[in-house]
């Protein structure tokens, strides 16, 4: 049995089929395209897979695609604004947050969702919220501290 | 002799990653990335016994499934499998669900067979799986030496069994276009993969391409089972196949660092130097790999012997990883030295002691230099006391230090570099970025020698369509490729010197390129831009090669050496280390690209707090199973557990270039180990430092 669901990916229509077991993940990889998100788990423990689902951070590979039917889903192809990448993009990039980069989108969506609820974040709430990410060639504190410079960026750009 | 231009506009300074737009963005296509038209996937069915003997086996209900479109015997009735996830058959199918049903419906019957999963059942008298490794004596007067020393101490130290954890898991996607092999494989050797596949098909060429990969640590360097397998498949199938391993065959099947534990006695003279080293050592590498490691380690030692068994146990076989063997080896014998200096005289500084006992090889002034420095900015002096903080309350604070010394040089790499008319330069060399930067160093140092920016250059690596480079292991791939392009690049600059000297009315030896200019050397107005400069060549493009050989000298080393320092404290009540900070102090040479190898430090750091306070593959001992196949129970740093990590590059522009790849990684566990001993008073002989540990060597139990 397929499943036939409509949903919204960065800011676009979309429709696949897919089994009623197979999750976001899998679709957004193998049926979409969009294999910006990556698998380092499939069990919720690295967060490579971080997308965001109607405002919320969730490990897409923990969620079933059908649960996507209706909903808004951001993921790292759609983080990208028309005028160029996002702040936190452009931090990653200037402060070498990124080795293999592997583990690097789910750390921008998931310093995204941060950033949406909290603009202006400390370094220990930026550690905290990122404790679901891994990074095995573990570049943690250079990302910490492009996530608080994209915070303070962000800022000036809301003042201006 | 060639060398480096000695004034460096761009090597040394701090060059964002010139693949890092993909990454950051979600294009960067991985292995794992590639979908082809038609593509199938392919999963392997894996031992569900620790030690068995496969009876019988029956494919046809896989075969016969709808959807399962080539299925692959690894194995045969008959045949041992060594561990729990030993490969015995594999199939592909139009969708992972279709596989997983597949290998679920494949018939096997099993005889299950004893099995031994730790070190201490693999020793016993009678086990059939240990086995006496090798013995090692130098010098005679070991009992004479102990006999008059001003102290001995004796002590047991361990490390126990990690896995490599690579974000992004084995694995390749295979086509086949006729007798034409491509795969796309997450490897560190291109060339090596390629070459691999093609002898195991008997067919001229396989092409690998590894444009990006999410990490390898020392695990992946061939087109392993999973790799042919994918190969094989796709070959019966006439289709594309798709093989990665899920999370828990990459722990289980994907390579380990191997345990190493040691008995040492060992004893100083009265000036503190060590004056004899008598070890028993043991640790496991799998069902058929040893688990040597070098000691002693870094500090000489005329009277010593040595003993090592390898036990071999019913678990996935060692690769290596990051610095093979040193961790293990730094950890032992940082320790040992901590432990000995406190029995030689408690007031004596750590620091100083190993001063005293530093190799006098090149190694000892940069020992020196790194030991003063990285003091300096832990704050040792101020902060630094005799074993056990005596300051009230639960949490103690310590500080500990450790070195580290790597082998390294320029691997073997070629290069291509090729002008254009239009001012066009590529340069090609076919070896592969981990996530090290590789893909940044090539045109880094093509722009250097040719006096452009990063960006005038086209850079192409990550494939074995292009000149041969070795494999990325042992901190090489630095040095050798970055010679392997200067030289290239020093050829091509060298043919276009001599068809623009005559315009110039000058010998081709007075020209110089710099500035994004061909000039007289002196006179930067009479030249060319370098557009201009390249005219010259119309349509008959330059292309030069070269082989690092023909610069090295001079251009990159080997031998180095590390140092590093561990602020820490330790609640005694419960057991936990926190870090306050650490200051690691690497021998960098002349730095390539001075914000990657900062990242490269700061990855082995992390590593290392990973490997001393929380990294373990466990093993259940009634079923021999493994209990933490995953990265919920298997413990790895996230982004809370990191203290301030001081990283001081120490330049020696004048020793060349030196791989930094493994050499940080090494002395990190040990130089927390002697922090908590500082801290706490007592000696906490094995890592990771779990909580249950510091309270058990607390309780005097360790
Ligand atoms: S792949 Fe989803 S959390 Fe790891
Ligand atoms: S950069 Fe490789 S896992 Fe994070």
């Amino acid at each position: 049995m397929k499943l036939h669901v409509k949903t919204t990916i960065n800011g676009e229509e979309f429709e696949f089929l897919c089994e009623p077991r197979e999750s976001l993940l899998e679709v957004l990889r193998d049926r979409l395209g969009l294999t910006g998100s990556k698998e380092g788990c499939n069990n919720g423990n690295c967060g490579a897979c971080n997308v965001i689902l109607d405002g919320r951070l969730v490990n897409s590979c923990l969620v079933f695609a059908a649960e996507a039917a209706g909903r808004a889903i951001t993921t790292i192809e759609g983080i990208q604004g028309p005028e160029g990448l996002h702040p936190l993009q452009e931090k990653f990039l200037e402060h070498a947050a990124l080795q293999c980069g592997i583990c690097t989108p789910g750390f921008i969506v998931a310093a995204k969702a941060l950033l949406d609820r909290n603009p202006d974040p400390s370094e220990a709430e930026v550690r905290l919220w990122l404790a679901g990410n891994l990074c095995r060639c573990t570049g943690y504190d250079k990302i910490v501290r492009a996530v608080l410079e994209a915070a303070k960026s962000t800022a000036v750009v809301m003042e201006k | 002799m060639p060398n480096w231009p000695s004034e460096r506009q761009l090597m040394g300074t701090k060059v964002p990653r010139v693949d890092g737009f993909k990454k950051v963005s979600g294009g960067a296509k991985y292995s794992y990335d590639i979908n082809l038209p038609g593509l199938l996937y392919a999963m392997i069915l894996r031992s569900p016994y620790a030690h068995c003997k496969i009876v019988s086996i029956d494919l046809g209900p896989a075969e016969s499934m709808p959807g399962v479109k080539a299925v692959h015997l690894i194995k045969k009735p008959g045949d041992e499998l060594h561990y729990a996830g030993d490969e015995i058959a594999a199939v592909a199918a139009m969708t992972e669900e279709v596989a997983e049903d597949a290998l679920r419906a494949i018939k096997v019957k099993y005889q299950v067979l004893p099995h031994v999963s730790s070190e201490d059942q693999a020793l016993k008298a009678g086990a059939p799986a240990a086995r006496a490794g090798s013995a090692d004596e130098r010098g005679e007067k070991i009992e004479d030496a102990i006999k008059e020393a001003a102290a001995v101490h004796e002590g047991t130290y361990g490390c126990e069994v990690i896995t490599h954890v690579c974000l992004e898991t084995h694995g390749l996607v295979a086509r086949w276009e006729g007798e034409e092999l491509t795969a796309w494989a997450s490897t560190q050797a291109v060339h090596g993969t390629g070459t691999a596949l093609a002898q195991h098909f008997k067919i001229p060429k396989a092409t690998c391409i590894t444009n990006f990969m999410g990490g390898g640590f020392g695990s992946k360097f061939g087109p392993d089972i999973q790799g042919i397998v994918a190969a094989e498949l796709a070959k019966k199938a006439g289709a594309p196949v798709k093989l990665l391993l899920n999370r828990a065959e990459e722990h289980n099947a994907a390579g380990n660092r191997p345990s190493a534990f040691a008995k040492v006695k060992a004893a100083v003279d009265k000036t503190g130097k060590l004056i004899a080293f008598d070890a028993e050592t043991w640790g496991t590498g799998g069902h058929s790999r040893g688990a040597g490691f070098p000691l002693p380690y870094v500090y000489p030692v005329d009277n010593r012997r040595r003993k090592h068994t390898d036990c071999f146990i019913n678990a996935g076989d060692n690769r290596a990883m990051r610095a093979p063997g040193h961790p293990q080896g730094s950890l032992v014998m940082d320790s040992l030295m901590d432990d000995l200096c406190h029995k030689f005289d408690p007031k004596l500084d750590p620091v100083e002691f190993r001063l005293r006992n530093l190799p006098s090889t090149v190694l000892r002034d940069i020992y020196t230099k790194e030991l003063l420095l990285g003091a300096a900015r832990i704050g040792w002096k101020e902060n630094w006391h005799p074993r056990g903080d005596n300051a009230p309350g639960p949490w103690k604070r310590g500080l500990g230090v450790a070195l580290g010394t790597w082998g390294g040089g320029p691997g073997d790499a070629q290069a291509t570099c090729t002008l254009h008319g239009d001012g066009r330069v590529e340069v090609k060399c076919g070896t592969q970025d981990l996530g090290t930067g590789t893909t940044t160093v090539v045109p880094l140092v093509a722009a250097e020698i040719l006096g452009l920016q990063i960006g005038d250059i086209a850079g192409s690596i990550g494939s074995s369509a292009f000149p041969p480079a070795g494999g990325s292991g042992g901190s090489t791939s630095c040095g050798g490729v970055s010679v392997a392009v200067a030289m290239a690049c020093t050829k091509a600059l060298a043919e276009l010197f001599a068809k623009v000297a005559p315009k110039l009315e000058c010998k081709p030896e007075d020209l110089q390129a710099e500035y994004g200019r061909v000039f007289v050397t002196g006179n930067l107005e009479r030249g060319f831009t370098w557009k201009q400069a390249c005219a010259v060549l119309g349509q008959q493009p330059i292309t030069a090669s070269a082989d690092k050989k023909e610069g090295e000298k001079g251009m990159a080393t080997s031998t180095v050496g590390g140092a590093q320092f561990a602020d820490v404290s330790v609640d005694v009540e419960t057991g936990r280390v926190r870090l306050n900070k650490i200051v690691a102090v690497a021998d960098c040479g002349l730095v390539v690209n001075r914000l990657t190898c900062e990242s490269q430090v700061l990855g082995g750091v992390i590593m290392g707090i990973n490997y001393g306070l929380y990294e373990q593959r466990r093993l259940d001992p009634p079923t021999g199973l493994p209990v933490n196949p995953d990265m919920e129970f298997y413990l790895l740093a996230g982004a809370g557990d990191i203290p301030e990590i001081d990283v001081v590059l120490l330049d020696y522009p004048e020793r060349g270039v030196i791989g930094i790849g493994e050499p940080p990684t090494i002395p990190t566990a040990a130089a927390i180990s002697n922090a908590v001993a500082n801290a706490i008073g007592v000696r906490v002989p094995v890592i990771p430092l779990t909580p249950r540990r510091v309270l058990e060597a607390l309780e005097g139990k360790a």
